[in-house]
């Protein structure tokens, strides 16, 4: 891909900041030999090796499948949660989005919740334990009913398809204003209590993973829907929605 | 099946590594001239480390009788001469499981409450071995490479998960399930393993239904099974193109449960560095802590590896970007077996396997290789056992689309549960703490690796390093291979592990040293790379993945041995070398011959001709 057409270089001003509780600043580093083909992270590994050379510290950013199946990757580029254009992720976004000469903002995902590890790495484990708290079905691991003994109406299923496609990336969080896990959340009780084997636990279930929300310091959502538009999967905010009312129905059975 | 008798079969003929004086013979005269005119005479060089047929050593292979083999057999085995016994119960293939699982021995659930396991991976292998270890009330440690399993590498796999449940009625069995599988592996797995994963397939597909994993149905709401890409029969259970994310979704949310009763502990960031072995077994790891640099050390009564493959030494997209190099190369450092160091690949939505290669032929997306384990999956380390991609149980057979979770989940669920009582019950290791000495010497190799990786104080950067190994191994050991590629392949190698020594760069920082990651996990392929090669060099037929221009018929039909083998690597290692991160060291062939019962019809040239007579039959898809 390199070599091909002309190259540009372009400024990024990157959040550096050199562990949880020091103070964090903006650093503005130049790029040269971009391609329009190249990923945006490959311009951050580019940077990277010519820190290394100068003996300063390389940025710390976190990636993984480079295919925006895992999750792992998420930055917060020129203020957009995974960069411009909607439903799009980080590693996926192209150089092809920017200008030549362009100054780049990128920082971390800026949540209270989610501390930052170095530079532009955040801590999401408080997601695992909103899991923890109940995002789950209870079912043992050795004898369950056989597959077909369950009938799952095919929108039922596909809608449960649809929400748990959810990668845990956190961006529908980094996008809101009140930093609200509501999209999250709900994209997990939608899959589970779409389905006949997670029915049984739903009205537990709503209330253990909202409660839990709340202890990590999560925001109420807002209703702007900020994290639609975030989503890399696309979910959509009418699963909040139906978190509600599945909350209200919840709070005023016996338990 | 006295031992002597088996010496002697093992001594015939076959294409692997144990010669005869007349193969020897016929290898002497086709060599000189490989079939594209290329000297391949450098095969014949002296260098220490080249292979001759004087550093293999015969693999004797003894049947258990009760329940597998006594372990102090291997342990008394000598080092040198290494044995493997696979263990595989007697009787006919499809009670060898039932028979051996009711008839493990057990332990108690008091004993189950205060033994403590260590599960080292955090894909779908080891949240399903954890969270079903878990629950049967084994205290289990999940150390892992990421801040959350559910971002692991399993996430990326999008074919299906099979199962022969015959949902479509299209004349789906275990039988033809199983037979599919060791076709489309190339007949170089054992029989009974692919057999025992067939067997689970229905089983595993419950559990995951039963944990919400959200798969394609019909208008009528029943699951709706699909065909895979070239095959007759629709056992492919689907999530719309993303059922590793969906599987792994669901084992995790299973391990989240045991989290919150407090059975399992998951310890992310986590990289492992070495295997601890005390009185001969495994006994403890050590990790390095990725957020502060720390070197942790970590007891346990067993462990489990489930730390995936190293497809990501090939650097093709979409390859897990650490891979679980580090763990297996650990293991096999400390004596454990690595079997068949090769890669499959996966090609998608095209029923040719072979028209597409030049556009995929480096996407290495899974590891058909790894630690060598017998049919309870034990490695050869007594308390050290391995799951999914890191163990070679089903190799060759996990290409095929829609096995490889399978494997991952029929390990995890019930094979691992049902051996690592067994072995605890049988062994009864001993408390042992970090202050012994095994746990001391460990670390202090951890961190001399660390140091010397450090003190190069070279000028390039370590990314730029596993880029170039990569490019070497796509050009000199991708999917085409040719002997003379294969030797220059090694010698560049070496080359360019010098290079490495002499020049790398790896700064000294101890929160989030990505780039020592880098340099610690290329330092290990550069050591990996080596026996891949020698093994692909060892390798005289074309099979799977493995396309040898001067071993192939007619260019694209492999050559079926007589007899297939599971070629074992041994690792001997020494000292120091020089002032280099590298441990000098011998890496031993050592070949365990596969005996299948079910074969006959597909033998030799009939196999050719019952493929083509077949039509669209089963066996088509090879």
């Amino acid at each position: 891909m390199e070599g091909t057409g002309k190259t540009f270089s372009v400024q990024l001003r990157i959040w550096r900041q050199s562990n949880r509780h020091a103070q964090g600043h903006m650093v503005q580093y130049q790029v040269t030999g971009i391609t329009p083909g190249m990923d945006f992270l490959d311009v951050l590994e580019k940077l990277n090796e010519r820190l290394l050379l100068r003996g300063e510290d390389p940025v710390v950013f976190e990636y993984n499948c480079r295919e925006g199946s895992c999750g792992t990757c998420g930055l917060i580029i020129n203020g957009d949660v995974h960069g411009p254009g909607q439903n799009t992720v980080t590693c996926r976004l192209k150089m092809k989005n920017f200008n030549p000469g362009d100054i780049i903002t990128v920082e971390p995902w800026r949540i209270k919740s989610f501390p930052v590890i170095k530079d532009l790495a955040v801590d999401r484990t408080a997601l695992d334990r909103i899991l923890e708290a109940g995002g789950f079905i209870s079912t043992s691991l050795g004898g369950a009913p056989e597959a077909n003994s369950l009938s799952v109406p095919k929108e039922d299923a596909e809608e449960a398809l649809t929400a748990a496609s959810c990668t845990g990336c956190g961006a529908c969080i980094a996008a809101c204003p009140n930093g609200s896990a509501a999209l999250f959340i709900a994209a997990k009780l939608a899959h589970l209590s779409l389905l006949p084997q997670g029915a049984p636990e739903r009205n537990a279930r709503t209330i253990s993973l909202v409660r839990a929300a709340q202890k990590e310091g999560f925001g109420p959502c807002c209703n702007n829907g900020a994290c639609e538009q975030a989503c890399p999967r696309g979910i959509k905010k009418d699963l909040i929605a139906k978190m509600h009312s599945a909350w209200i129905k919840a709070i005023l059975s016996d338990r | 099946m006295n031992p002597g008798k088996r010496n002697k079969k093992t001594g015939r003929k076959h294409s692997g590594i144990t010669h005869s004086p007349e193969e020897k013979r016929n290898a002497a005269g086709k060599r000189g001239r490989d079939n594209y005119g290329k000297n391949t005479d450098s095969e014949n060089t002296t260098d220490r480390n080249t292979i001759t047929a004087d550093t293999v050593t015969e693999a004797v292979c003894v049947p258990g009788t009760k329940y597998g083999c006594t372990r102090k057999e291997n342990a008394n085995a000598g080092k040198p001469k290494h044995r493997l016994n696979s263990c595989i119960p007697p009787g006919p293939l499809k009670d060898k499981w039932n028979h051996l699982a009711s008839h493990l021995p057990q332990l108690t659930p008091e004993k189950r409450n205060i033994s403590n396991i260590i599960v080292a991976g955090g894909g779908l292998a080891a949240c399903a071995t954890a969270a079903a270890l878990a629950e049967q009330g084994y205290n289990v440690r999940v150390i892992t490479r990421l801040e959350s399993p559910r971002r692991e590498s399993t996430s990326y796999l999008r074919g299906g998960l099979n199962a022969s449940r015959n949902y479509a009625n299209d004349g789906d069995s275990d039988e033809r399930f199983f037979r599919d599988t060791m076709e489309y592996g190339g007949w170089r797995s054992r029989e009974a393993d692919v057999y025992r994963m067939v067997q689970l397939s229905g089983r595993v597909l419950d559990i995951c239904t039963a944990l919400g994993v959200p798969f394609i149905r019909e208008d009528g709401g029943l699951l709706l099974p699909r065909p895979y890409p070239g095959g007759t029969t629709s056992r492919s259970f689907q999530a719309r193109g993303q059922t590793g994310r969906q599987l792994l979704n669901a084992f995790h949310s299973a391990l989240m449960r045991q989290t919150a009763r407090g059975k399992a502990v998951i310890y992310g960031r986590r990289e492992m560095t070495e295997l601890v072995i005390c009185g001969g077994q495994a006994r403890g790891l050590i990790t390095r802590n990725i957020l502060n640099g720390s070197f942790e050390a970590w007891t346990a009564d067993a462990i489990i590896l489930a730390c995936g493959g190293y497809s990501d030494i090939y650097n093709s997209v979409p390859t897990p970007v650490n891979g679980g190099i580090n763990p297996l190369w650990a293991a096999y450092r400390a004596g454990a077996g690595f079997a068949n160091p090769c890669f499959s690949l996966t090609l998608n939505g095209n029923n040719s396997r072979w028209q597409t290669v030049p556009e995929y032929y480096n996407a290495s997306q899974r590891c058909s290789g790894g630690l060598w384990t017998d049919y309870l999956l034990r490695t050869t380390i007594p308390g050290l056992f391995a799951a999914g991609e890191s163990n070679f149980s089903v190799h060759g057979a996990d290409c095929m689309p829609g096995n490889a979770p399978l494997q991952e989940l029929a390990d995890g669920l019930f094979i691992i549960p049902a051996t690592l009582g067994a072995y605890l019950a049988e062994v009864q290791p001993r408390p042992v703490n970090e202050k012994h000495p095994a746990f001391e010497k460990a670390m202090k190799h951890a961190v001399e690796k660390k140091n010397r990786l450090l003190n190069i104080k070279g000028r390039v950067p370590p990314e730029e390093f596993h880029r170039r190994l990569a490019g070497l191994m796509r050009e000199r050991a991708g999917f085409i291979r040719y002997s003379y590629r294969l030797q220059q392949g090694l010698r560049e190698l070496r080359q360019l592990r010098e290079e490495f020594y002499n020049n790398v760069l790896v700064p000294d920082i101890n929160c989030c040293n990505t780039a020592y990651e880098t340099a610690l996990k290329t330092s290990v392929y550069l050591d990996f790379g080596e026996i891949l090669i020698k093994d692909a060099i060892l390798r005289r037929e074309t099979c799977g993945a493995h396309f040898r221009m001067d071993y192939s018929t007619d260019g694209n039909i492999s050559k079926p041995d007589e007899e297939a083998n599971v070629r074992v690597w041994f690792r001997e290692e020494n000292r120091w070398h020089k002032n280099t991160p590298y441990r000098e060291g011998l890496d031993i062939p050592v070949s365990e011959p596969l005996k299948f019962t079910v074969r006959k019809v597909y033998s030799g040239k009939d196999y050719v001709r019952s493929r083509a007579s077949a039509g669209g039959g089963h066996g088509r898809n090879r």
